[in-house]
Order: C-alpha cells, then structure tokens, then sequence
C-alpha cells in the first residue's frame, strides 16, 4: 500500500458553463421533454406511463436492421452481465407506506396487466404482536436460483451480475418455474399481453422483457435495461418514500432511489440487522430487508 | 367516463395554470443563479424537491402532480420552463396560496439547486450567468491523492499556481448510481483539505477508488475526478462462475452430465442392440 | 354350476380361432371409433381455442400454475406403470397366470405413456416451440430427464408388445378372407419372416427377457421423475424424500384397477370367458389389494409425518387436506376410493369379474382425484400471501375448455386401445399355445 506515497496527481478537469445535465434518452422509457424543433430522426414512441413522446430514434434501437435482427443483436448482448458487477436491493421496510409508485411505474415500463406483478407489496403480519407492516416483494435474484435450475431449455437465466432473466422468444410455457419459486415471484402471460397490438412491431428488449408475449413466463429483470444507462430500476425511482436502496456489492454502495443518498451496503446491512427472504431454504437472495420499526 | 372527468379537469386546470396571474415581481425576474447549474445541483434539487414538492407537484416531467385548483404543474411544462430563473426562484421562496414559502425553510443555495433540478429536464435551457463584478475570483486547480502515512484522502487547491486558504472542499468516492459523501472540509493555509476514506473500501479491478472533489468559494468552482490506487485490485468472482445446477447446460455438473448421457446412451443401445437382433430372424427360417 | 374350462384344455385350433375373432373390422367397431371421433373433434376444437386465446381460457392462474393438466398428466403415466409391473417383474418371476392378461396391460402401457406425452404438450403455453427442448435442452432439468424417460418407456413398451407379437402376427397374415389385403401384407412384413423354427424363438425369448429387466429401471424412472417435477421444488407438500416410491406405489393401484377393467370389457365384448377366467379376475384382485396396501402405508407415511409436526409452512396444507377446504374430496378418495375398495376386495365374491371392475372403475376415479390433490392444494398454500389479484386466484376451478380437452385425452387412450384390441390379438396365441402344450404333455 506504501508505494503509491504521497504522489500529488494533477487533475485539472474542468467543465464550467457544463450545459446541464441532460441525462440521456436512452431508452424509451426515460422521461423526456421535447422542446426540440429538429423533427428529422424523432419519432413518437410511448414511454412506461403511455404518454406519447418523442425521441431519438437510435436512442429507441440499438442497432439499425430488422426487427428480427435487432431482437437477436438484443438477446445476444442481454445474456451477458454487466462486467464485474453484482446488483443487489435492499428494502427498508420501515419507511413502506404502501404508495404502491412501484408496483404502477413496474407495471407501465413492462407493459403488464393489472393482475401481473414483477413487484407486489404485501400486506405482512407479524405473528408476535400482530402488527402489519408491508413488504414490497420483487425477484429476490436469488444466487442459487430454483426456478433458473429447472428451466428445460435455458430460457431463465442468471447473468453475471447477478441478474435472474427470462427470454420470452426461448420460453416454451412449461411454467416449471413458477412452481419452484418459493417467492411466488413470476407472472404467466396467461392471454394476450395488455395492448400487445399497440407493441407488436417493437422489437424484443430481453433486458426490459418488452413486448410482453402471450404463454410465456414473465418476472422482475432488476431493470437491467436501466442498469445499462447507470440508471437506477423503474420501482425504485419511483419510490416516494425511500424505501429502496439499489447498487453492486462489488462496490459496496448502494443509492437510494428517492433521496439519492449512497451509503456503504456492509454498513447499511449491519447497522439495521438486515435479512432475506426464508434463509433456510438456501436460495440466497440478492434482496435484503431492514427490518420492520416504529421510526 | 371517470377518466374523461379527470382529463377535462386536467386540460382545464392546466389553462388556468398557464393564464394565472401569478407573476413575480420584474426585479424578482431578473434575479441570477450565482451559482453555475450542473449535475450535482440538479441531484441536490431532486432530493430536496422529492422532500418538499413532490407530493403536489408530482414527479417532474410525469404530469402527475396533485389534483387542485389551481393546478400546482409539472415543473417540467412549459408554463413552468418559460418563466425566467428568478421567476421560478421567487415563487418557491415567497409561495402564494396553495403554494407554501420556503424561504424559512430552505437557504438560497438549495432554492437554485430546486431551480437547477427543473432545468435539468429542459434541453434547449441555457443558463444566463451572473455578472461577478467586484468579487475575487479563482481559477481552481485540484490536485487529489491518497497519502497512506496518515490514511487520508489530500486535496490541494491552487489558482494561478497559489495556495488558496478557507475553500469549501467536499469529496465523494464515485459510485455507479451515486456519489458516497466523504464530508466537507475547508482547506488550510496550505490549501489542503483532509478526507477519511472508510479502510475497507473495495475499489475496482485495479485497486482505484474514484474519488470526485468540488471546490467553491465566493462563486468560483471547480470539481475533478480522479482515479486513485489506494487498495489492492478488487477482481469479484462472478457469481456464474463453475459448475452448477442453475448454470446453462454448458456448465452442468460433471458428475451430472456423466449420469445422464450414460444411462441414455446404456440403455438406447440396449434398445438398438434388441432391434438388431429381431432382424436375424429371418437368417432362421429355416432350420 | 359353471364347468371352469379354461384355455389349458382347449386344442390350440380353437385357441387360434378364438383369439383370432377379435382382429376384424365389424360394423359395430366402425361406429363406435366414429362415435370416438366425433367426441374426440368436438374436444380438439377447445383446444383449439386454447390455442388461439392463450392458456388463460383454464381456470390455471400465477398461484395454481398446474392445474388438471398436469394431474392427468401424473395419472396417465401412473397407469402406464402396469405394463411394467405385469409382463416384466411378474413375467421374470414365472408367474403362469399372467399370461393371457400381459398383452392387454402392455397396451395400456403404451396407450397411456403415449398419451401423457401428448398431455404435457397440451399444458405448455407455447406448443409451437416444442423444440426448443431438443435444440436448447438443459439436462439439469428434470422435464428433460421426463422426456426422455418417457420417450424411452413408450418405447420399451412397444416393443415389449411388438415381440411377443412377432408370432401372433404370421398368424394374422395367413387369416385370409376377413381382412383386407393391404393390411396382411403388413402384418406379414412386419412378422419378420417368422417360421416357428427354434433358432427364432430363442431369439425374441432372448429378446423379451432383455426387455423385461430393462423396463424395471426405466419404468420406475418414469415415475419416479414425474414425482421429481414436484419433489425438486422447495414447495412445502411437495418437497418430499418419499415422493417417488409414494408416486410408484400409487401407479400399481391404478394400473391393476385398470387392467381390471379393460379384462372385464373385453371379456364381455369378445365372449373370452375361457381365457379370462373368473380366476384370473381372483388373482388381479388379490393383486390389487396388496398394491394398495403398500399405498395406504405410503399415504399414511406422506400424511402423518408432516401432520403430527405441523411446521407452520407445511400446516396451511395439510390441514387444508384433513380439516380444510379440500377435506371432502380428500377423504372421499382416501376412504371411498382406496381404503373400502381394498377391504371389499378382502372378500372373494368381491374378486368375481363383475364386482372386481367396478371396485377398480371406483378405484380409478379415486386415483385420477389423488392426483389432483397431490397437484393442486399445495399451490394453493405458497410461503408468501396472495394478494393484490382478482380474487379468483386464492382457489382452483377447472374450465369447460379445460375439462373437455381433459376427456379428450381419455378418448384418444380409448381409441389407441380399441385399434390395438382390433388390429391384433388381444392375448398372445403362440403363448397360450406353448403352455397348453406343456400342460397336456404332464
């Protein structure tokens, strides 16, 4: 550790008169406001509350082709993880007041019925004292996960950071997973997807797990197409209340979605006796929980 | 119908939003962020709107904000966007009705801060910048390092090659979805300001932790980022890693991979080999 | 007083011609697979419909994401276990009497694991992409194991039923007069060139016991990992050690039942008196009884292990099962469709053909709702609560379309056993020959 002693580095990056941050159209869902009177390469697309906006159109495709062709670029690119990363959640369940921004921002940006859930808030009861307090319950991105394990052609996968997908184009319906998933944390596209028409000619985003496609299993994807941009998952951001803190392990910090706050996660997880979801069965989640508590 | 109700209320109340007559005073208008918009400002805005504004204003950009009349709009509308700086500055300091003063409750910094937030959804928005006649300014220049005999974080600033004493310095180590405060401290009369970094920091593959400082006194600025080895390099196992049940069928288990071809292959060439003896029989027809 | 002749004092010509009375194409045959078709079309049109709306025209939902489906599935492979239990562990261990009866319990084994392939595809959401097992398969699944341990049984099976037919079909191809050209012509090629010399019999009786030991392992696979579809969840109720031999145990019950009925049907369709005796009705019922003994122990095992702890995840089901919302159907299969079947069969005017098939058509009703309550009750009772879904989803009710395509999985068993019934001797001629043989030579 000594080597490196004392040796002043000069860093003079300066950026005054920085045009403010306009923090990137990436992807369709990203919220934009499109003052722009240069229409030449925009088009309308509608965004995760359907609202019809403009963008870019490389910001909507990453590659040009057809759709086929950028399906495939997509499932090719979203196999793998980001590098060196391992994503994890922690929620703080003190601060759940059941605002349920998650669940409807969660629902828009994946285009899923009412009744479908990637995050569900339940209503959770204490058996000691009876008092209920609500646990919002995404994918718990398990390291040993059940439902990646029994999968039968590779269609649930878990990338290297940590992520648990699903390709809806390999997906055969079996619905093996969720049965195995203790969590109950997968949906089935049991008809056709909400507005399936309006998306038919989208192509298919595995990391946002859009369009929706009827017979197929469906699930929390940790955003991992907001992770791409840094951007922090939809539910997250949504938050009104603080409750979720989001990052990589390997770094040790993590963000809370609603004040921006980072903290170290080992001292966040320490300090607040964090745990996950039925430890004894072994599938280590990537979700911690603080515990429950009068604030 | 129930959401018809709600759109026409909507339409409506935005028009007597755009038409209010709300109108901060001209010497109120021409008010100027002494301080220049960027990220950090914008992130702080955002903090502080999400505390204080959101609940009526809804989520910037959303036009989800709170059913009343007037309608509070999205700060992103051009209602909002086309008021000047100081506009946007004096209404939330001094509130009318509905809308509550914060000039008790927050500085002028962080009010520009809530200013810069909403700019930040704004493309075609450039800043107008204050005329600093009469203050001293600086030209800053950072140097960042680690110094292991202390174990702190140094940072030096200079302008035009001399130390500068009393400069607000605050420091971060880089994070993907944000910055990990280290604190804030005023430089020295050498100019240098002192972090303490946490010992077991992981950094990178590398061993860099980035560290990212700002600097500021009487309206001059300066922020760098710097990449420093300050541990050993960090290079995380990926959890794929090996051989398991959950892996794809490439990485099955061996001992797994081994069972199951050789039972399917054992018996399909028992199978193959019963096959091949009924077609014997007819060798046999004869005795 | 009946004289109890059997096929041991007839003269292998009339054994011939009695067996061989049964491989024709008659009026009333004609209708009754055009009545089979008929239903079996108006089923395939809700399937149709579950194709083009989606699986959600089933009562299935995100918590009970198997629903009659996969129960049937579990039953269709349970009763196909008998081919397995009759013509190979009772064939090795030279039990004689089951010699007329092999035939028929080897094509309910092929009947029912063919059509439990095509069951499980009818659950899948996307049927289309079939496939996708083959091309992207990952072996640490158990449906991929599933599939090929069913591919493998169905297999075995055939051929457990082809060759001992080898013979039977040289007969057929002689049979001129009652059948079409065409149809000798295959029966011929397909026969082989079998001649009845020695050297040949050695060979498919080499044969035969090859496959008779290697359909031990596979048919007890067979179960066995269907029990694993569910035993390898984490799931409390299914996340059972004893899933397996539970599961295997289970299948003799309803495949003895089933050999039952389909001996006393054709029977009475075919005049067979002769060759299915009121003995052999006696000796499947006793078989019967001790397969079902073995269940009840097993059941006894699976229930009263978790009943007696009540660890508060597997609670919510097992009460469910013996107190709760499922009790009724739950002891109305325990009791009535298992536990009385056996005790009456106890009794020997119970074992006579006419009782014996209508405790076993009891017994296999009781079995189909078994699995069912092996299948469905379990999800009902997830670690974490339902919420924030239609109300719907806290419970299971199967559809119409559901139900329907559900018979005309039955149908297409029904039909598969009549063809096989008609296209070839229902009991093994040269067999019963060779031990008539035998019988007037001592």
């Amino acid at each position: 550790m000594a080597k490196s002693k004392n040796k002043l580095q000069d860093a003079t990056r300066r950026k005054f008169l920085q045009k403010v941050g306009v923090a990137g159209v990436a992807a369709i869902g990203s919220p934009t406001i499109a003052f722009s009177q240069e229409k030449s390469k925009r088009i309308k697309v509608l965004n995760q509350n359907n609202e019809l906006v403009e963008v870019d159109v490389s910001s909507v495709y990453p590659i040009k082709g057809t759709k086929q062709e950028q399906t495939s670029y997509l499932q090719k690119r979203g196999r793998k993880g980001l590098p060196n990363r391992k994503f994890v959640m922690v929620v703080d369940l003190a601060k759940c007041k059941n605002a349920r921004k998650c669940m409807t921002s969660c629902q828009s940006a994946h285009q899923l019925r009412p009744e479908q859930h990637h995050i569900n808030v339940l209503e959770m009861k204490d058996d000691t004292n009876g008092q209920t307090y609500y646990m919002p319950k995404p994918c718990q991105h398990c390291d040993n996960p059940p439902c990646v394990t029994v999968c039968p052609v590779d269609a649930t996968f878990k990338r290297s950071d940590g992520l648990v997908l699903i390709d809806n184009e390999r997906c055969i319906g079996c619905r093996f997973c969720i049965a195995a998933c203790p969590y109950s944390a997968r949906s089935f596209n049991w008809l056709e997807p909400k507005d399936a028409d309006k998306y038919k000619d989208q192509p298919y985003d595995i990391e946002k797990n859009v369009p929706q496609k009827k017979g197929t299993v469906t699930k929390c994807v940790f955003s991992a197409d907001q992770l791409r941009e840094n951007e922090l998952p939809y539910c997250v951001s949504a938050c009104p209340n603080g409750v979720y803190y989001f990052g990589d392990a390997n770094e040790d910090l993590v963000t809370n979605g609603t004040t921006r706050q980072t903290v170290r996660l080992s001292k966040l997880l320490k300090e607040n006796a964090a745990y996950t979801l039925m430890k004894e069965l072994g599938t280590k989640p990537s979700v911690y929980y603080l515990p429950p508590r009068n604030s | 119908m129930k959401y018809l109700v709600i759109i026409i209320l909507l339409i409506t109340s935005g028009t007597l939003w755009a038409q209010s007559s709300w109108k901060a005073p001209d010497k109120a208008q021409k008010q100027l962020s002494p301080l220049v918009f960027d990220e950090d400002m914008a992130q702080q805005g955002r903090q502080l709107y999400s505390r204080s504004c959101a609940s009526c204003h809804g989520t910037v950009s959303k036009n989800n904000y709170a059913i009343m009349i007037p309608a509070p709009g999205d700060p992103a509308s051009e209602g909002f966007q086309n008021q000047t700086d100081g506009s946007l500055f004096y209404k939330i300091q001094k509130g009318k009705g509905a809308m509550p003063a914060f000039e008790d409750v927050y500085g002028t910094d962080e009010i520009w801060a809530m200013v810069a937030y909403f700019r930040s959804f704004n493309k075609n928005y450039e800043q107008q910048l204050m005329q600093l006649d009469g203050v001293e300014k600086f030209n800053f220049k950072t140097a960042v390092a680690y110094d292991f005999n202390i174990d702190k974080l140094v940072v030096k600033v200079t302008s035009d090659d001399k130390f500068v004493e009393n400069v607000e310095v605050a420091a971060f180590v880089k994070g993907m979805f944000g910055n990990l405060a280290l604190g804030k401290a005023k430089t020295n009369t050498k100019g240098i300001a002192y972090f303490d970094v946490d010992a077991d920091m992981p950094g990178d593959t590398k061993g860099n932790l980035n560290f990212y400082v700002k600097v500021n006194k009487n309206y001059s600025y300066a922020k760098s980022t710097v990449a420093l080895k300050v541990t050993e390099p960090n290079i995380p196992v990926a959890v794929t890693e090996g051989r398991h049940l959950w892996s794809p069928n490439k990485d099955a288990p061996i001992w797994l991979i081994i069972t199951f071809w050789g039972v399917v292959f054992g018996i399909w060439g028992a199978i193959f080999y019963i096959i091949f003896t009924l077609f014997r029989l007819k060798k046999y027809k004869a005795d | 007083m009946k004289t109890d002749t059997t096929y041991k004092d007839l003269s292998p010509e009339k054994i011939e011609n009695d067996l061989l009375q049964t491989v024709n194409w008659s009026r009333s045959h004609k209708l009754w697979m055009t009545a089979l078709t008929i239903g079996l079309v108006v089923c395939l049109y809700f399937y149709y419909t579950q194709l083009r709306d989606g699986l959600g025209v089933t009562g299935m939902n995100d918590y009970v994401s198997w629903g009659i489906y996969i129960s049937n599935f579990v039953f269709f492979v349970a009763t196909s276990l008998i081919g397995m239990l009759i013509s190979s562990v009772l064939g090795l261990l030279k039990v004689k009497w089951i010699t007329p009866i092999a035939r028929i319990a080897e094509m309910i084994a092929v009947a029912f694991a063919f059509v439990a392939g095509l069951v499980i595809i009818i659950d899948m959401g996307r049927p289309d992409r079939l496939h996708h097992v083959f091309v992207y398969g990952r072996i640490q699944s158990p449906i991929l194991w599933d599939v090929v341990v069913v591919t493998t049984y169905v297999m075995l099976s055939l051929l457990l039923l082809y060759i001992p037919l080898i013979p039977d079909l040289a007969i057929c191809a002689k049979k001129e007069g009652l059948l079409p050209k065409l149809q000798r012509r295959i029966y011929k090629a397909l026969s082989l060139g079998w001649a009845n010399t020695p050297a040949q019999f050695k060979i498919i009786k080499n044969g035969i016991r090859m496959l008779a030991v290697l359909i031990i392992p596979v048919a007890l696979g067979i179960h066995t990992v269907t029990s694993w579809l569910f035993a390898m969840t984490l799931r409390s109720g299914w996340d059972s050690p004893i899933f397996g031999p539970y599961f295997v145990s289970g299948a003799f019950v309803t495949g003895c039942a089933s050999v039952i009925i389909l001996m006393y049907v054709f029977r009475k369709q075919y005049k067979l008196d002769h060759y299915l005796t009121d003995r052999h009705f006696n000796l499947m019922g006793k078989l019967l009884v001790l397969v079902s003994l073995v269940y009840v122990y097993f059941n006894i095992n699976e229930i009263i292990v978790p009943a007696y702890k009540l660890r508060e995840a597997e609670a919510g089901h097992i009460l469910d099962l013996l107190v709760g919302r499922e009790s009724v159907m739950f002891w109305i299969v325990q009791v009535g469709g298992l536990i009385i079947p056996f005790l009456l069969l106890l009794l020997k005017p119970m074992r006579k053909p006419g009782p014996a098939a209508l405790i076993s058509l009891i017994v296999v009703i009781g079995a189909w709702f078994k699995r069912y309550l092996i299948v469905i009750p379990v999800q009902l009772q997830p670690y974490l609560p339902i919420q924030n879904v239609p109300d719907s989803y806290s419970h299971y009710m199967p559809t119409w379309p559901e139900i329907w395509i559900t018979v005309a999985s039955f149908i297409m068993v029904i039909m598969i056993i009549t063809l096989l019934a008609k296209l070839f001797p229902i009991i093994s001629i040269w067999e019963l020959q060779e031990e008539t043989e035998k019988n007037q030579q001592s």
